[in-house]
């Protein structure tokens, strides 16, 4: 029951914090904190065996969803905190409602429900921020177009995948048929192109290359804060549901061969290739962002190749702890554009320099996201490639997969540079003593007190979100050395 | 029941054609509203009278977000009913032979209510069944939404083609699948409010803050805009 009201408390709270935000928006902001911190006390303390039976489904707890959720939870806290920071009330409610619908579609006994409130959630997480996107958006009418296309494919990715789902349950898919039905060769060919199906609905879900105009589009034009919740992790939940129903439906001896591994292979890496390239190449910190979750993803899609217990073992830990390190590397990329007021590489010379905490924290991120040899990250990732590309190929797509070393690297060279434009009129961020101090105690004192606090939040708000990315880089490089998740 | 069961459908495909092809606001709400209500009483038995009305307030709800982000002009139709009319009438007869397929391999492989061979047909297949009117339903609407969702520009009658498209998926996994149970109802119930939310900010920032939507509370002295 503990389950169930967890997700009603992030939902409600979620709803709440995004219709009072939009009229007082630190009330709005503030509402989601402390939903965020009710959801990690209810994540915490859920009984291991907790499930709800509602009617002919249910929800079932297991050790996924509590790390999710507690995962989540922390990181809503520490957006909703840099939100006020950076002046939107556009990520707090939908992250919160976005975690509600993941929680409940990770915990649902059956995909239907999964995938429907997928869509619901997502369609939050991309139209809130979107349409509250100010003149950075770009023009009415691209921001517009932008939405119409990340809206249809959002709904298109959750009407394929119950499309697919219903038809895996019908008198003449896989579940619902008899074991008669199963041994033909067309039921073969019908659970390829089943399989096919689910994993175009992820490509189209997560914006894999090249369905990711869309989501690059969107991902430019919103602050990068509102990235995580419907990027990162929506992604991750949509995956998550998509492989276990792959896997109890469709099963290995299908993905392991074939056109079918062929076609998810080659999906697959043309994200992992051109996602990095991208990343790459491109001099703002948004595109930077963008096309590294969808590189994650791209990595994420390999599981579906093989669709074998130890492959969707490590796509389970792949995605929880690079979601984890994206949302902490989002992060790190609003809160160096609030601190410097600039957001390409060019003219962010020596910001390690003059924001040092920034530069821990990033550095905690950059060794999470790469990983080494022996921690849960990097050995899932080699997993999912090797399990997919056995031999040589396998090898040149993991180091191709690797290139988070050079485009993370790039940002933390002009880090350590020396200070330019911006950056360098910039005083750097570190801790003055106020001058304010009381001499009694009075009523007029704790007035005094209470304004200097007000003011020093104000003069240190910087660094303070620099604190705020650092506890987010810290959860990335937990996630990443011990997060594996079986 | 079959009677009762024609009725519904016939209901779904007309709420439909009027949803995507009236040129006022109002009317193609109400179309819209009428799909959406009638919708979940294309099943055989019925579902629970709560999940009914999980699923009838959510298409209300649906509905009345989509109207109240219309702008006060009339907009501009495509093809027009006639031409919605036929392509709703083609995509039930798509449905209908989806669903005929589906419980013919069904009865011929051993499925549900199948024999044990191929070729040894072991019940009569109901065409106008609640399952065969649900696919015939679900090819109608996915036939008049999926044009507009997909290329309309973003307005009232895209907003509406993205519930009807909802809709058409629900109605196709009734269909196929059985009918949806308690927990997946809430869910199906969310997405319908949280596609038509969509469209509505959608319809909202295409109209722009020049012009009102026609669904706004008129100003004090203002006369009323319907249409």
């Amino acid at each position: 029951m503990t389950l169930l009201a967890l997700i009603a408390v992030a939902g409600v709270g979620g709803v709440a914090s995004m219709l009072v935000g939009r009229i007082r928006r630190a009330l709005g902001t503030t509402i989601g904190v402390a939903t965020a911190l009710v959801v990690l006390i209810l994540a915490i303390a859920m009984p291991a065996e907790d499930s709800v039976r509602i009617g002919a489904s249910g929800l079932v707890l297991t050790d996924l969803v509590r790390g999710i959720a507690v995962v989540w939870s922390i990181s809503v806290m520490v957006l909703a905190l840099l939100e006020l920071g950076t002046g939107t009330s556009t990520v707090t409610g939908p992250a919160l409602l976005a975690l509600a619908v993941a929680v409940a579609a990770l915990a649902a006994t059956d995909p239907f429900t999964s995938f429907a409130a997928l869509g619901a959630g997502s369609l939050a997480g991309i139209i809130v921020p979107g349409a509250g996107a100010g003149p950075s958006g770009g023009a009415p009418s691209v921001r517009l177009a932008t939405l119409a296309r990340g809206s249809f494919a959002i709904l298109g990715a959750s009407v394929l995948a119950i499309g697919v789902v219903a038809w895996g349950a019908s008198p003449i898919g896989p579940i619902g048929a008899s074991p008669f039905v199963l041994s033909g060769e067309s039921m073969r060919m019908a659970l390829g192109a089943g399989l096919l199906t689910i994993v175009g609905a992820v490509a189209l879900r997560a914006g894999l290359i090249p369905l990711h105009v869309w989501a690059a589009r969107f991902m430019e034009g919103v602050t990068p804060l509102a990235v995580p919740a419907a990027f990162a992790w929506g992604t991750a939940a949509f995956v998550l549901v998509a492989l276990a129903w792959s896997q109890v439906t469709i099963g290995e001896s299908i993905a392991g061969d074939g056109l079918e591994h062929l076609v998810i292979v080659g999906l697959a890496v043309t994200s992992v290739a051109f996602g990095g390239l991208a990343a790459m190449i491109h001099d703002d910190l948004e595109h930077v962002l963008g096309y590294s979750i969808l590189q994650d993803a791209g990595v994420a899609v390999l599981a579906f190749a093989t669709l074998d217990t130890e492959a969707v073992a490590a796509a389970r830990t792949w995605l929880v702890a690079s979601a984890a390190t994206k949302t902490a590397f989002a992060a790190w990329v609003a809160v160096t554009r609030t601190a410097f007021a600039e957001h390409r590489l060019a003219e962010l010379g020596g910001w390690a320099r003059r924001g040092p905490i920034l530069g821990v924290a990033f550095g905690l991120t950059w060794l999470a996201a790469v990983g080494i040899p022996g921690t849960a990250l990097f050995d899932a990732r080699t997993e999912l490639v090797f399990g997919a590309l056995p031999g040589l190929p396998g090898v040149v797509v993991l180091v191709v997969a690797l290139t988070p070393i050079g485009y993370l690297g790039r940002v933390a060279i002009a880090g350590l540079g020396a200070p330019v434009g911006a950056v360098a009129a910039t005083p750097p961020t570190t801790f003055r003593v106020p001058g304010t101090r009381a001499g009694g105690w009075s009523r007029a004192s704790l007035v005094q007190v209470a304004r200097s606090v007000s003011g020093g939040v104000q003069e240190y708000r910087v660094l303070l979100m620099a604190i705020g990315v650092l506890v987010l880089a810290v959860v990335a490089i937990v996630l990443s050395v011990a997060g594996r998740l079986g | 029941m079959t009677a009762a069961l024609v009725a519904v459908f016939g209901a779904i495909w007309l709420g439909a054609v009027v949803a995507v092809s009236a040129r006022d606001q109002w009317t193609a709400a109400i179309g819209l509203a009428v799909t959406l209500i009638a919708g979940p009483l294309l099943a055989d038995p019925l579902p629970s009278p709560a999940l009914l009305g999980a699923l009838m307030v959510a298409g209300l709800l649906a509905a009345a977000l989509v109207r109240t982000s219309a702008p006060a002009r009339p907009e501009a139709v495509g093809a027009g009913w006639p031409a919605a009319a036929l392509l709703a009438t083609a995509g039930a007869f798509a449905g209908l032979g989806v669903a005929f397929a589906v419980a013919l391999a069904s009865v011929q492989l051993g499925g549900l209510g199948g024999g044990a061979f191929p070729g040894a047909p072991t019940r009569d297949v109901q065409l106008l069944s609640a399952e065969g009117l649900a696919a015939a339903g679900a090819g109608s609407l996915l036939a008049v939404s999926l044009g507009p969702a997909l290329t309309g520009r973003a307005g009232p009658r895209h907003a509406a083609a993205l519930v009807l498209l909802v809709e058409a998926v629900l109605l196709f996994r009734t269909a196929v699948a059985g009918a949806a149970v308690e927990l997946e109802v809430v869910a199906w119930a969310a997405l319908m409010v949280a596609v038509a939310a969509a469209g509505s900010v959608l319809t909202r920032l295409a109209v722009g803050p020049s012009e009102e939507p026609s669904g706004a509370r008129p100003a004090e002295g203002g006369a009323s805009r319907r249409g």
